[in-house]
């Protein structure tokens, strides 16, 4: 087998949340070794966050840090203390590459900054990423990506048009963000590779977030209009929604978008008299009636169980159940890809990771490990990557500037 | 004022600038090319004779609803090269194979095994060029029971699992109007394009990388996917609440001209935040004693945990907001958040977006000039890297624009060829 993409490459992820840790992920998950800061005195708050092992919350016990982790190595280091800063200083000298995500200016503090890290690693390429950039007047604005989907447009074109807006799952931009900094992160580490020349890179959440939405700020700037929530209405398609199935708040959606699906959808279901009605024939008459044709759809699909129904559908007609999180773990195509790995964690045993979106051919991503307890990894990479002896470590360890939580305390 | 899309923008090389891409996505792939465009790799967009049926996906400039004035192909498609192809057609394949040739990666987003059936699936360009890199984007991946169901937009969402999350609990779950998708598909097709060339350049080995748009989506879920496993429940939808550990706090509140979102969290999360909220109040109207009295900071999850009954201060709290901000204004209410740190956001229109001062600030904006119009905004630079540009590209191709400069210029077909190619419509 061919090696994992970058093995070989070192990465010290001082990042912490959603969008940093995600893209050391893509590096970790590919063969990088990935060495990620933490603290239990200054906590990711992921560490806080459910979903706990047997619901019990503790700092090592959190699904939401450890999927975010995975295929990583635990330093802890309390960054408030000289000594832990130094490691870190050292680390950024091992480094091919650090990620950050701290409020703009902290690095630098720390003299951590990229014109400190690179006069003697002129090579490194380090990442800033944040809510909304490193410069400008909301630079020190700290946010989580809940709010910025908010501040970014998602939540006003979210929800029915009679009523306010809604808000998207979870911190739903760093979930595009993410992207966005790895792609700009490999293409700095491969111009480095043909150049040998480093750089720095500053992402904002909020900038990315909105190149999704380049067709709608198009939409305003040449022709005035804002686009708003529209429910599950499409404006070229119909039926368009989500119908009710057997059971409590099960659902399929289905999408219709052309008047020859419309007339293989009637087939399927039985050709009743009233889809005959010429007001649902086209396209446009049933825009125009759309919420007397969802009615009469609702009212078929209620006697189907969702999945039993998307089968009957597809693949004649898109259509899908609206799968809650049980369904993910049976649902055919997930299982077939292999989605989600179980790894074996210090202290919460077997636990199901999201595994790779992307199958490769020839260098299949593998999540090495499980996620690392705070600090878990410290030794190793104490010894390892820097080349501390024992007993430097224990001197730094009994200081409390280096920490070692989980099974290697 | 908005910068210019100049030639001394794009005339800077960005960090992908060696490479060559063909594009053969429609608008389910579109963004993937684009990213790489904007970091200077070279991106030629292949059309069939009659144009990306995406062309015809509006909103369009000024209503005119024809192939030149789709805005989703003039943003998507900026910065990029057009060419026509009848990739259906011998000759056709026969020049597609000689670009493959030439190429670094081929990025696609045809129905699973499309390529393959004419003849141009992986193992064909593989043996023409075995660095390239090539990447698939459908709604389900290439193989598998659903490789070959219809996945647009609404389906991605039902299956992902992301819309069952959203919206009111009272009314069916619904998905993000604008669809998502296939950009989250797009964009982990740029990531596995990039991760894929670094590769290749350094072992000299392509590959196929096979992108699923559900499962990009459902990356989206964040901390949701476990919850089975670990504490044996699925997350429900809570509309414009949200819930932690059992008790609900409002998210969006009216303000005098929209609404506005605000994370209300105890403990580390949102202590400091809701103190800071009061103090601000506390100059205009009065807040009730027993929230002025509550200690926030030492509200956490762990502590309602113990005591739920004190999660019911959330509720209290959020009902006394939605009196207090609807006496002010989105700007003041984040403007005094911003000097306060506290946790809020507006609920932005995409007005508000295209007006926002920190994204004017850092000069995301740049005009692009059109024949129909010199200077479109669009939303431009999203990274800032100190080493190579990120580009502003030129405005979106016309079917076939660069034709005679890629088939004669570069590939050196001839001026007699070239006409009998266009006559019998292979390009």
């Amino acid at each position: 087998m061919a090696d994992l993409i970058f093995e070989g490459l070192k990465v010290w992820d001082m990042s912490w949340v959603g969008v940093g840790p995600l893209t050391a992920r893509y590096l970790a998950d590919n063969g990088a070794t990935v060495v990620r800061m933490d603290s239990s005195k200054r906590v990711d708050i992921l560490r806080i966050s459910p979903p706990f092992q047997d619901g019990k919350p503790g700092f090592n016990n959190s699904m939401f840090y450890g999927d975010f982790n995975c295929s990583k190595l635990g330093l802890g280091l309390d960054m408030a203390t000289e000594e832990a800063r130094e490691v870190a200083r050292e680390m950024a000298q091992w480094a091919d590459v650090i990620l950050e995500s701290f409020t703009p200016g902290n690095m630098a503090k720390w003299g951590l900054s990229y014109a400190d890290v690179s006069k003697d690693n002129p090579g490194v390429v380090m990442l800033s990423t944040c809510m909304q950039g490193q410069t400008g007047p909301r630079a020190h604005y700290p946010g989580f990506g809940n709010l910025m989907a908010s501040n970014s447009g998602y939540y006003e074109i979210t929800g029915w048009p009679d009523a306010e807006p809604v808000p998207v799952y979870g911190a739903y931009t760093d979930f595009i963000a993410h992207r966005f900094t790895t792609t700009a992160l490999i293409a700095a580490l491969d111009h480095k590779a043909r150049t040998g020349r480093g750089q720095y890179i500053d992402i904002s959440q909020f900038e990315a977030a909105v190149q999704y939405f380049g067709p709608e700020v198009l939409d305003y700037s040449v022709n005035g209009n804002t686009s708003t929530r529209a429910g599950n209405s499409d404006p070229v398609a119909a039926p368009h929604a989500a119908y009710p199935c057997v059971g409590e708040d099960r659902w399929i959606a289905i999408a219709i978008e052309s008047d020859y699906e419309w007339r293989v959808f009637k087939e399927k279901m039985g050709n009743p008299a009233w889809a005959e009605d010429a007001k649902f024939a086209t396209l446009s008459s049933r825009k125009e009636n759309e919420d007397e044709l969802n009615q009469q759809v609702a009212e078929w699909t209620s006697g189907w169980n969702n999945k039993e129904l998307q089968y009957f559908l597809q693949p004649d007609i898109a259509a899908g159940a609206v799968q809650d999180q049980f369904d993910l773990y049976e649902d055919a195509q997930t299982l077939y890809r292999g989605y989600f790995v179980d790894l074996e964690h210090s202290e919460m045993g077997k636990v199901p990771y999201n595994g790779t979106q992307t199958l490769f051919s020839k260098t299949p991503t593998t999540l090495s490990k499980a996620s690392p307890c705070v600090g878990e990894d410290s030794r190793q990479v104490l010894r390892d990557c820097l080349g501390f002896t024992d007993q430097k470590i224990d001197t730094l360890v009994a200081s409390g500037a280096v920490e070692i939580t989980g099974p290697n305390a | 004022m908005n910068a210019q899309s100049d030639a001394a923008s794009y005339g800077t090389p960005g960090a992908l600038a060696p490479y060559r891409i063909l594009d053969l996505t429609d608008h389910r792939g579109w963004l993937a090319g684009k990213m790489l465009g904007d970091l200077g790799a070279e991106i030629i967009k292949i059309e069939p004779v009659d144009g990306d049926p995406g062309r015809h996906r509006g909103p369009f400039f000024k209503e005119k609803a024809d192939a030149d004035h789709s805005l989703k192909w003039w943003f998507f498609n900026q910065g990029k090269q057009g060419i026509s192809l009848n990739l259906d057609s011998e000759e056709g394949k026969a020049l597609f194979k000689k670009l493959v040739a030439e190429a670094d990666a081929v990025i696609e987003s045809f129905d699973a095994g499309w390529m393959d059936s004419i003849g141009l699936g992986y193992k064909t360009l593989e043996a023409i060029n075995p660095k390239i890199v090539m990447t698939s984007i459908t709604a389900f991946g290439q193989g598998g029971p659903h490789a070959g169901f219809k996945g647009p937009d609404l389906i991605l969402a039902a299956l992902c699992g992301t819309m069952y999350l959203c919206g009111d609990p009272e009314r069916p779950p619904v998905r993000i109007s604008v669809p998502q998708g296939y950009m989250h598909g797009a964009a982990e097709g740029a990531v596995s394009t990039i991760m894929g060339l670094y590769h290749a350049r350094s072992t000299g080995i392509g590959q196929h990388a096979d992108v699923s748009s559900q499962l990009a989506y459902s990356r989206a879920l964040m901390n949701a996917t476990p919850f089975p496993k670990l504490e044996n429940r699925s997350l429900q939808r809570t509309g414009i609440w949200t819930e932690s550990v059992g008790s609900f706090r409002r998210v969006i509140y009216p303000a005098k001209d929209g609404f506005i979102t605000m994370m209300i969290n105890g403990g580390l999360l949102g202590g400091k935040s809701i103190e800071a909220i009061f103090e601000w109040a506390g100059e205009t109207v009065e807040v009730p004693e027993k929230l002025l009295n509550t200690d926030w900071q030492g509200l956490d999850a762990a502590a309602i945990i113990q005591d739920p009954a004190k999660g019911l201060l959330f509720t209290e709290l959020s009902e006394w907001l939605m009196d207090f901000y609807p006496n002010f204004d989105k700007e003041t209410i984040y403007a005094e958040a911003l000097k306060r740190r506290i946790l809020l956001a507006p609920v932005s229109t995409i007005a508000d977006i295209c007006e926002d001062e920190q994204l004017v600030a850092r000069e995301y904006f740049v005009d692009v000039a059109h024949e129909d119009d010199d200077a479109v905004t669009y939303p431009g630079p999203w990274a800032k890297m100190s080493e190579t540009a990120v580009h502003v590209g030129a405005r979106a191709p016309h079917v076939g624009e660069h034709n005679r400069a890629i088939f004669v210029d570069k590939m050196g077909v001839s001026e007699v060829e070239f006409k009998r190619l266009v006559e019998a419509r292979v390009i």
